[in-house]
């Protein structure tokens, strides 16, 4: 009898980087670019404004390191959430006294229902509110612990 | 910036004003933990935008958008999502190109691409 070895199938709709930069407007650049190598995104500028416009309604700065953003959005292709992660901490807010660690951009595809991305926002905003949660995160990089933390999103 | 971008900018300025004007999605961001203030600046940005996009296709939009509570919809394999018509075939954009359609079931600006 063969015995075959199965290996576990990547979940593509989730992704985790390391941010590079310090400014907002940059990590937002790269988790957008990122997006659109992943093939998730159309018109890549676009979806940058309006992540920059989203800003201006309120900051999505949740507590002290981390910021969950999302677009529900026609220039979004397949839903995607990417996770940064930033070792020197980002600039999120003009001052802020602390320096957000972690960043959450959650993307929905137009096409479906606008209930369906609050859903997928809430489920991302509750896992990385423990700061245990975000903490696991930073120690293990990877997108298994991801996955792990965000078992509850919607797809 | 082309027609189809344009109309995209517009619809994503819409919903995040529908995101600071309406209570109930207002609500819910709240108990996220967001705070959504008043947006006077993106509503003057709307109204620059919308400026500048033909007036032919802005009022196809503001008529989907009064009717349905969203100004662009789309095709997808010819059919349109918002009341699920087949789309003829001599309609379609030239492949890798995209355009902007009204739907002749339910009269939606499309975004076909």
């Amino acid at each position: 009898m063969a015995i075959a070895e199965i290996s576990p199938l990547t979940d593509t709709s989730l992704n985790l980087l390391e941010l590079r930069h310090r400014r907002r407007e940059s990590a937002l650049h790269q988790l957008v670019h990122s997006a659109f190598e992943h093939q998730a995104v159309r018109h890549p500028a676009l979806l940058e404004m309006l992540l920059s416009r989203r800003e201006r309604l309120g900051s999505t700065a949740l507590g002290h390191s981390h910021a969950v953003t999302g677009a529900w959005s026609w220039c979004v292709r397949t839903p995607l959430v990417l996770v940064g992660l930033s070792s020197k901490g980002l600039e999120w807010e003009d001052g802020a006294r602390n320096a957000i660690e972690v960043v959450a951009l959650v993307l929905t595809p137009g096409e479906v229902a606008e209930e369906l991305h609050y859903r997928r926002m809430e489920a991302v905003t509750s896992a990385l509110r423990l700061q245990r949660h975000r903490q696991r995160l930073l120690d293990h990089r990877d997108v298994p612990t991801l996955a792990l933390l965000l078992r509850e999103l919607p797809r | 910036m082309t027609a189809v971008e344009g109309f995209l900018e517009l619809h994503d300025l819409d919903v995040l004003l529908a995101q600071a004007g309406d209570d109930a999605r207002r609500g819910r961001l709240r108990r996220m933990g967001y705070t959504v203030g008043p947006a006077p600046a993106l509503v003057r940005e709307r109204e620059r935008l919308a400026g500048k996009l033909d007036r032919r296709w802005l009022n196809v939009y503001e008529r989907s958008l009064g009717r349905y509570g969203r100004g662009l919809s789309a095709v997808r394999n010819r059919v349109c999502l918002g009341c699920r018509l087949t789309l003829p075939t001599s309609a379609a954009p030239p492949p890798g190109e995209a355009q902007l359609h009204v739907c002749e079931g339910c009269g939606r600006l499309l975004l076909w691409d």
